[in-house]
């Protein structure tokens, strides 16, 4: 699969040049959301390389991070209370919820590597089994078919999000300066890139589809440097995975098993629209087990400034839990720290922006 | 979980146990006047303690094992323990002399299970020549061990040390062959993955031997939980130097990265338990990977990096791209993720 | 938040596949995607299943893509 695999020194290098001629005088802000993103970023040190007077922010876009703390209450009510077995994905593990936390050590806690593997848990033993189900659209289309086969003693605890209402919101709001958007390419196998040009034509905000080997994202920073310069629109460079209308399949899947409805981000609030609920009342697990509708009661700390991080309005450098050791990745405070993908959890291991 | 009491995470080898034995264990134990050569301090792979009237020193070491799945592709608890302890005593410098075998069993644990653990130990104790010479063996009620805890304990003869502390700028770094099998092939049976990646637990202490004839060797370590990452790390650390090493020469199987990146799992920084990696006088270098390459089980041995000037133990890794970025010891259990 | 990443295609039965990434087989629903996809075809799997297709061609047309962007004088 050698061909699958971009990571030539000699282009890398190429790129990095080529970023460095087209970088401006003036300060640039990109923003990327996506946690898979922020890691390839740190893994190839690609911040190191690009010219200092670029940022390159990570938004709301781990899926741990921005899960409300009360869908890890709902989680462990149901694993105690209820007569089910809670399934996760390996990245919920450890979360806290108000008082507990997410944890396989936990008598019916299990994690699992795909929610396909959660109903044939539940095939195989007769057992009732609720998946926590965070994640953007590229996890949905994996919900997607598992909910329309309606399997019988399964159901999901939604926490699903949509990207593009989010890059929406952050464009709105004043003080964030962003000046391009490095778009979530996976995420974009799913919608497509139609709904980055909608939003790049409304905001004037410059995009790339980027894929997530380093010469993508050296590739993709070197396209939005010279579309920030000249014009703004949307390229995709991200083609071999991604086309313009998205993966239309999974895209009937996703509007068949869920509905679109506003949805709390934590560190953010509500972002209208941005969330996706079972349609199936049945497969819902709120519905399923009466959970009660409560409101995120939950406060960060006021020291917490995961709200501006988040926003790409701060860094993890400026937080004055960060810097004390007070928030860590052994103890995470506030929602940056707690996802292994998080701003403040990756600065903290690889060590800063470029400091090396 | 409050702090009166032992959490789950100190076990786990990180900051978290190193802070409750700096508190709880370590001003008790650690008796300055009658302190070894190296001690509990430096918790290092082994003791070293001066042998009166000579100058070879007695390696002691100690290691307490209780992985689960027991048996897992390529290997049980069983070999592991013997392995595992040898393996400690060959990278202090060490030729292993002998072993104890301690278990403490819960009740009902199956007879035909403790037969195969025990096989494991003898069939592995005698082709490697250390036999298991002394233990002990108790039974207790259900539920007041998991299964079976195995204890292995060990000693071997010195002449000459490689404690982890001896690097010096300048050194080369070289690993003796592909890492994160062990790891990987855990998760994989834990997870129920039918991936085909064998642990690659086996003694290395011949392996070592080898070495012996090259001469200077400063420092080794085998890169067991943590793997690779944890080991340098704790190599820099301890001898006061910074490293520099290349992500594109670290010898890793390809079906280790497949599956590393499918479940978002760092080769790097999972266990190892039939590898050595080692610090190495710069003009000694060629030979000494030439002498482990002669071996079936040092057959991949690569150079990796090398030790670049007296710091504070900060591990450079340089990437496939020509960028460098900062290799940390692993705070996390490996487990898959999907972000 | 998505990791996922391309495997080789080695047999079908429905909406399960069987795909090599690299040198790993593992079982991957293919229900997401509009086509049905053949022996040799890569997928791009994520937490188990095919979210998309990848060509050859379309493979060396990035490698291609790549240039183009390194060539481009503009900007």
């Amino acid at each position: 699969m050698d061909f699958l695999e971009y990571r030539d020194p000699e282009r890398a290098k190429e790129f990095q040049e080529l970023i460095h001629e087209r970088t401006p005088d003036e300060d640039i802000k990109i923003m990327h959301v996506c946690g898979t993103h922020e890691s390839s970023l740190c893994e190839y040190g690609i911040r190191q390389v690009l010219p200092d007077n670029i940022s390159l922010v990570e938004g709301p876009g781990c899926p741990v991070c921005v899960t409300p703390v009360r869908h890890v209450d709902e989680a462990l009510k149901l694993a105690e209370e209820e007569d089910v077995t809670l399934t996760t994905f390996g990245d919920m593990v450890k979360v806290s919820g108000s008082e507990d936390r997410l944890s396989r050590e936990k008598e019916n806690v299990k994690i699992v590597y795909s929610v396909s593997d959660a109903v044939k848990l539940s095939e195989e033993t007769g057992d009732e089994v609720v998946f926590l189900g965070v994640g953007f659209e590229t996890t949905a289309a994996t919900y997607a078919p598992v909910l329309l086969n309606e399997p019988e003693n399964f159901s999901l605890l939604g926490s699903v999000k949509r990207i593009p209402p989010a890059m929406e919101f952050l464009l709105e709001m004043e003080g964030t300066d962003i000046d391009g958007f490095m778009a979530p390419g996976h995420v974009a196998t799913i919608t497509g890139v139609s709904p980055y040009r909608d939003i790049a034509k409304r905001f004037d905000a410059p995009t790339v589809v980027a894929g997530f080997e380093p010469l993508d994202i050296l590739g993709s920073i070197a396209e939005l440097l010279k579309i920030i310069n000249t014009d703004s629109r949307v390229e995709n460079v991200y083609e071999r995975a991604v086309d313009e209308e998205g993966n239309r399949m999974a895209q009937k899947m996703i509007d068949k098993a869920f509905e679109v409805t506003d949805a709390e981000w934590r560190g953010i609030g509500t972002i209208p629209d941005s969330g996706l609920e079972v349609k199936n009342d049945r497969l819902d697990a709120r519905k399923r087990y009466d959970l009660e509708l409560s409101v995120e009661e939950y406060e960060e700390p006021e020291d917490c400034i995961c709200d501006q991080i988040i926003l790409g309005k701060s860094e993890p450098g400026e937080c004055p839990l960060f810097n004390s050791g007070e928030c860590s990745p052994q103890n995470p405070v506030g929602p940056c720290m707690v996802g292994s993908e998080g701003m403040c959890n990756v600065w903290y291991e690889y060590g800063g922006r470029r400091d090396v | 979980m409050s702090d009166d009491e032992v959490s789950l995470e100190a076990g786990a080898g990180g900051l978290e146990m190193l802070k409750l034995l700096k508190e709880s264990v370590f001003p008790s134990i650690d008796l300055g006047e009658i302190s070894p050569k190296i001690g509990v301090r430096e918790m290092d792979d082994g003791a070293v303690i001066d042998l009166e009237g000579s100058e070879k020193y007695l390696v002691f070491t100690t290691d307490s094992h209780l992985v689960k799945p027991r048996f897992f592709s390529g290997g049980d608890l069983g070999k592991l323990a013997v392995s595992g302890t040898i393996n400690d005593l060959a990278v202090m410098g060490a030729e292993p002399a002998a072993l104890s075998s301690a278990m403490v069993l819960e009740k009902g644990f199956p007879r035909d299970d403790l037969e195969r653990i025990s096989e494991s130990m003898g069939e592995l104790a005698e082709s490697a020549g250390v036999p298991i010479v002394t233990g002990d063996t108790k039974v207790v009620g259900e539920g007041d061990v998991d299964g079976v805890m195995v204890n292995t304990s060990g000693v071997g003869i010195c002449e000459e040390l490689t404690p982890a502390s001896g690097l010096n700028p300048g050194d080369k770094i070289i690993v003796s062959g592909n890492v994160g099998n062990h790891g990987m092939s855990i998760v994989a049976d834990r997870e129920g993955f039918d991936f085909d990646i064998e642990s690659d637990v086996a003694p290395i202490h011949r392996l070592v031997g080898e070495l012996k004839g090259v001469g200077g060797i400063t420092a080794m370590k085998d890169p067991t939980r943590g793997g690779l990452a944890a080991s340098l790390n704790e190599m820099a650390s301890a001898s006061g130097v910074d490293l520099e090493v290349e992500k594109g020469d670290i010898p890793i199987d390809s079906k280790v990265e497949g599956a590393g990146e499918m479940l978002g799992i760092d080769p790097l920084k999972i266990a190892n338990e039939g590898k050595v990696v080692l610090g190495v006088e710069s003009s000694c270098a060629q030979e000494a990977l030439d002498a482990l390459r002669d071996e079936e089980r040092g057959k991949n041995s690569r150079i990796i990096g090398k030790c670049t000037e007296d710091g504070e133990g900060r591990v450079i890794l340089n990437t496939e791209i020509g960028s460098s970025r900062i290799l940390k010891t692993p705070r996390r259990k490996p487990i898959p993720r999907i972000c | 938040m998505c990791l996922a990443i391309p495997g080789k295609v080695l047999e079908v039965e429905e909406n399960r596949a069987v795909a090599d990434f690299k040198g790993v087989e593992k079982e991957v629903r293919v229900d997401p995607l509009p086509e049905d996809v053949s022996e040799g075809d890569y997928i791009l799997s994520h937490a188990g299943f095919a979210i998309s297709t990848i060509t050859e061609e379309e493979a060396e047309e990035t490698l291609d893509k790549f240039d183009e962007i390194l060539e481009d004088t503009q900007g």
